[in-house]
């Protein structure tokens, strides 16, 4: 039944990609590039990080006038840029914000359809499960650093955020008061709580880039880089988003000094400065990258945490239902194996290792082959000259069996 | 176009042959299996013989050499679109082996013209059987 | 491979005339000096006698605001008084959108090359 449901979403994966394969041809076609797509978006993401946190300052008095000042407008200006002179500010700045802040859309949207892509293939379960947690964890870290970023400009939505993050965690039973203390730093929020928030953003981007080790770990010759047009698609994208939405701060004076603002842009622009103790009402924020804000909103607290714990066990259990025969794992017959590494090379799952032979041996490698990662594709059967490994349900010689009598049998 | 030796008897001659051609079709890239008969040869075309396996990566150079040996006119790989195998790599590895840019390589005396290369999706039946079509025109001269 | 190459020349050569022309176009709306400022040439021309000067005049006016085309490229130069986009900075993120809409093209036109430069399969010669 659960098979039957996902050969059905196959169906409907291939079909649409059919219609983009027909456009673009198989080489150029974007959807094949799912998991390069978020690494690639990563690349500019880490690229403007570095270049804004040159100016961002941690504090509470001084993080929103240093992100003003990262994107002051106008974006060139005339005179010299000061630090000292507050109405001046980096030049291009508000472009790398935007790169920047679209970036993290972009990539927090291009994880979601690869992760839907990968379930939708049943490309995740048996063999595959290592990738695929990863995968899960690796979400949750790219949410988890998507929302501290929004914490750091520290603006009124900032404040709201953090203040329902901190009852959030604060929910969870017996260690939640204390977690909730070390995510603010302290039991009120000082400037301790930037510098937190400052760590788990620069901190959690580099523990990305470990994890998206282990998730490659297992995969040979991983596909990291989309094609030259699905490069140029994503990140001409994000320009058209940084060019069409200014990413900077929109208070009520800059909406009086420049009527064409529409008090839309503030939707996805930062707003004025936090005020500690006033919460706004009307929170705006992206509910496809805030969706745990929006669970809240809607469901409360505990409807929250019911729905993403539930989720992730679900998420986490993929993998290992329906489980598969897992009756033709490749085997290495030792008599004929020397060693020559053409198995090992092609494994597409690092299934296949090469240890030494006890000495004396006629030759000095042998391959073995680990069980719980064979996916039972034969791929090394066709690498290999010698007939040396086999997947035991059907052997070479079966196989060449099969095309002497195919022969035989005449038109 | 060899000229036949008059005194040699007709049925000697190559043309009354038929032509056959054997395919190694991955079973995750083309509805292979709905598009055969009992004795393994399409539908649309008796004279395709298929050999079906889990994935086109499987295919050893020296299976298709065998075929061709053995009597094939031709013989081809059909595997997954590119950028969509199944396994990751297995239509890359056997597009490699038979460019001879990995090892084992389809030999160099193996004549290329008789071996045909096709890589497509679940859904892609028709434009497999022209492909297929256009590979045995240009494949088998009679 | 041949079509491709000739295909992906002319997209290369095109997409490095659209971009030097938006690149340039685009710099020469921002200066703000070289629209309200003394002209680059000034040392030169300054040396020209006045009939010199209204020649070269015809072909390449003294201040950028003065080039026939300045209008259509940059909303600066009309209305009353020349606005530099240092008074309505909104202006100056078009740069940013037409370089991604520069990208998104020439993106278009790497799959339009692979797409008319596709094995086509047909039956029968």
């Amino acid at each position: 039944m659960y098979r039957k449901f996902l050969s059905l979403l196959k169906n409907i994966t291939v079909s649409f990609e059919k219609m983009i394969n027909f456009l673009t041809t198989q080489e150029h076609n974007p959807l094949y590039f799912h998991g390069a797509i978020p690494l690639y978006i990563f690349w500019f993401l880490i690229f403007s990080g570095i270049l804004l946190w040159m100016y961002y300052i941690p504090t509470l008095e001084r993080a929103w006038s240093s992100v003003n000042y990262i994107s002051a407008l106008p974006i060139i200006q005339k005179g010299t840029v000061s630090l000292a002179d507050p109405a001046s500010g980096i030049p291009y700045g508000s472009i790398i914000r935007g790169i920047h802040r679209y970036g993290a859309a972009g990539m927090m949207i291009a994880t979601i359809l690869h992760m839907l892509r990968v379930y939708f293939t049943d490309r995740h379960r048996s063999w595959r499960w290592f990738p695929w947690i990863t995968g899960v964890a690796l979400l949750v870290l790219v949410l988890f650093v998507g929302i501290t970023g929004y914490l750091l400009v520290w603006d009124n939505r900032a404040y709201a955020l953090t203040v329902w993050t901190q009852s959030f965690i604060a929910a969870i039973p017996l260690i939640g008061a204390s977690l909730s203390n070390f995510f603010i730093a302290g039991d009120v929020i000082t400037d301790y709580t930037l510098i937190r928030f400052f760590f788990f953003h620069v901190g959690g981007a580099a523990l990305i880039f470990v994890l998206m080790w282990t998730h490659f770990i297992r995969l040979k010759y991983p596909v990291v880089t989309p094609s030259r047009s699905t490069n140029f698609l994503v990140l001409g994208f994000i320009l058209v988003a940084a060019g069409a939405i200014p990413a900077i701060n929109i208070t009520q004076e800059l909406i009086a000094k420049y009527p064409s603002l529409s008090d839309q842009a503030a939707y996805i622009a930062s707003d004025a400065p936090a005020n500690i103790g006033s919460l706004v009402s009307n929170v705006r924020y992206d509910v496809w990258y805030m969706f745990p804000y929006y669970l809240i909103e809607k469901l409360g607290i505990t409807g929250a945490w019911w729905v993403l714990g539930v989720s992730t066990i679900l998420l986490i259990v993929a993998p290992f239902y329906p489980k598969d025969r897992r009756d033709n794992i490749a085997e290495v017959i030792e008599a004929k194996c020397t060693g020559c590494t053409f198995c090992s090379l092609d494994c597409p799952f690092e299934a296949i290792t090469m240890q030494d032979r006890a000495p004396g041996s006629k030759f000095k490698l042998i391959a073995v082959v680990q069980e719980a990662r064979c996916s039972e594709c034969g791929i090394c059967v066709g690498a290999c000259p010698f007939q040396a490994i086999e997947l035991p349900n059907m052997d070479s010689k079966a196989i060449d069996g099969d095309v002497l009598a195919l022969l035989k049998q005449g038109v | 176009m060899p000229t036949l030796n008059p005194e040699v008897p007709p049925t000697a001659s190559t043309e009354s042959k038929p032509k056959v051609v054997v395919g190694f079709v991955c079973e995750r890239s083309i509805p292979i299996q709905e598009m055969i008969d009992q004795q393994k040869a399409l539908h649309d075309d008796p004279s395709v013989k298929i050999v079906i396996l889990p994935c086109s990566g499987m295919v050893k150079p020296s299976q298709m050499e065998l075929a061709l040996a053995q009597g094939a006119d031709a013989t081809f790989v059909c595997g997954c679109a590119m950028g969509d195998c199944h396994y990751r790599t297995g239509n890359i590895m056997i597009k490699e082996r038979i460019e001879g840019e990995r090892n084992p390589k389809l030999r160099k005396s193996t004549d290329r013209t008789k071996v045909g290369m096709f890589f497509f999706t679940m859904k892609d039946k028709r434009p497999f059987l022209e492909a297929l079509a256009k590979f045995k025109s240009l494949a088998i001269k009679s | 491979m041949k079509a491709r190459d000739t295909f992906g020349t002319i997209f290369l050569v095109v997409g490095i005339v659209l971009f030097y022309f938006i690149g340039s176009t685009s710099i020469a709306s921002e200066l703000d000096d070289i629209l309200h400022g003394p002209p680059l040439t000034e040392p030169v021309r300054s040396k020209l006698s006045p009939e010199t000067n209204q020649m070269i005049d015809k072909v390449l006016p003294k201040k950028v605001s003065e080039l026939p085309y300045i209008d259509q490229i940059s909303r600066m130069t009309t209305g009353e008084a020349p606005k530099s986009t240092n008074d309505d900075p909104f202006q100056q993120f078009n740069i940013v959108r037409w370089m991604g809409w520069a990208l998104i093209i020439a993106a278009l036109a790497d799959i339009g090359t692979a797409y008319l430069t596709r094995v086509k399969y047909s039956a029968g010669e």
